[in-house]
């Protein structure tokens, strides 16, 4: 899988213990959903639209 | 996930014939009718406070004995007419000693202005509502008229059978139908108000979509973390009597059977702290534990020994919330975890590519979150 770096951020995840929280910024928004979309091509038709089902009801679009 | 136990109520002028159609709807999605009868209660007896108030006493009575027979700490409710008023009468003289689960309220004549977000959202006296309505329904018109008009001696009454209740709150569904007082007993909503009830427990339309969607997660999951798909398993908690637990049925792999029955606190672990927070978070075994206090005994040790990593979605709206993507509103938290060993992948939290991935195994949720919306108020699921 490649990785657009305008998509990566390198605070993204706080631990706390042994827990990771995934902490997503909107301003890498674009570029991980394009990361996303490349990852879901393979994947089952029904994922893939639940995936751009979310991207509607969203503030992701674009 | 406990049976249900669905009391069902009638009102005045009738002996409730509704009552014995509706059990083969409320048998085919695993509920238990129990259905109470007040005899044939007449106009003159509603206007007077004194029978009012012992059939008020009776229904106490009735409530108490069976739930100290089942054992059952909540009962759910289907009534119609007065035995809506009477059923939210009880509740508010128990004050907190009687709890119902999920409520169907039809042709009812409790006040609109019933307060619903502190009985409903801050005590948990229910758990949700859903009103079914006549707009045409002169008879709860007609009890709201006898309220105002009679001072004192008047039931606190109101024509939400008709108009609806005005005090908005996220756990009361209302559906309205043109039509008269008896209009909303039809046959055709039996299977609505037996799917609402059911809930968590999934009917099999919503389950069989949901069920797919768990286990594509899990395989897309399975793959690019590189670990063998039978290693990989996936489950979905949902909030259900004051804990998270698993909705029956709306797993994949998961063969160990004590962890079906695990009730989380929500903020215990990773699923709880999903649930509360909006965000994935993932947890993984370190040497022979798990992170000390992540969950209480009787619960860990339902764990499977074999499990090693767990990460939690949390299923809601994604919204940006402080430039921070969250789930708003979240209904349920999806775990995908393994067994054995934990992927090199998920020990590098800061790593792009699984930052990636467990973005898009979040926002593929949607379909899940829109099953589990629809469920909740009992609507069936719509073709795509």
């Amino acid at each position: 899988m490649t990785i657009d770096p305008p998509a990566t951020l390198h605070d993204v995840a706080e631990h706390h213990d042994e827990l990771v929280q995934f902490v997503y910024r909107a301003a890498a928004a674009p570029g991980l959903v394009a990361n996303a979309r490349s990852l879901l091509a393979a994947a089952p038709t029904e994922l893939a639209a639940s995936f751009e089902q979310a991207m509607l009801a969203s503030e992701f679009a674009s | 996930m406990p049976l249900k136990i669905v009391v069902t109520l009638h009102g005045i002028r009738t002996r409730g014939q509704w009552q014995k159609q509706i059990t083969p709807y409320l048998a085919r999605h695993g509920l238990i009718p129990y259905h109470l009868d007040y005899g044939f209660f007449g106009v003159l007896s509603f206007l007077m406070p004194w029978t009012r108030a012992g059939r008020v006493q009776w229904l106490r009575g009735e409530l108490r004995d069976l739930m100290d027979r089942t054992g059952a700490t909540r009962v759910s409710l289907i009534a119609h007419s007065f035995g809506t008023w009477l059923a939210l009468e009880v509740l508010e003289a128990e004050n907190g000693n009687l709890r119902f689960d999920r409520v169907v309220l039809t042709g009812s004549i409790v006040r609109r202005d019933f307060p619903w977000g502190s009985t409903l959202l801050r005590k948990r006296w229910i758990q949700a509502v859903r009103n079914e309505r006549a707009t045409g329904d002169w008879v709860v018109r007609a009890a709201e008229l006898f309220a105002r008009l009679a001072g004192p001696l008047a039931p606190r009454a109101g024509a939400s059978g008709a108009l609806g209740f005005n005090t908005a709150c996220p756990g009361v569904h209302d559906h309205h139908v043109a039509g008269g007082h008896s209009e909303v007993l039809n046959i055709a909503n039996y299977d609505r108000w037996a799917r609402f009830i059911a809930f968590p427990r999934l009917p099999p339309d919503h389950l069989r979509r949901v069920r797919m969607l768990v286990q594509q997660i899990r395989a897309l999951a399975a793959s690019r973390l590189g670990v063998d798909a039978s290693l990989v398993r996936a489950n979905l908690f949902v909030p259900s009597a004051n804990a998270l637990r698993m909705i029956p049925g709306a797993w994949d792999n998961m063969s160990w059977a004590p962890e079906h029955d695990i009730e989380l606190a929500p903020d215990h672990g990773s699923t709880g702290r999903a649930f509360t927070d909006g965000t994935p978070f993932s947890i993984r075994r370190q040497g022979g534990s798990w992170t000390a206090g992540v969950l209480p005994g009787p619960e860990q040790a339902r764990l499977d020994p074999r499990l090693q990593w767990v990460l939690s979605l949390p299923i809601g709206r994604l919204v940006t919330r402080d430039g921070i993507t969250v789930a708003r509103d979240v209904v349920a938290v999806l775990n995908v975890d393994g067994l054995d060993s934990v992927p090199p992948l998920l020990q590098t939290a800061d790593d792009p590519t699984l930052k990636t991935l467990v973005f898009t195994l979040w926002a593929s949720t949607e379909k899940i979150r829109e099953s589990l919306a629809l469920a909740d108020t009992g609507e069936p699921l719509h073709d795509d």
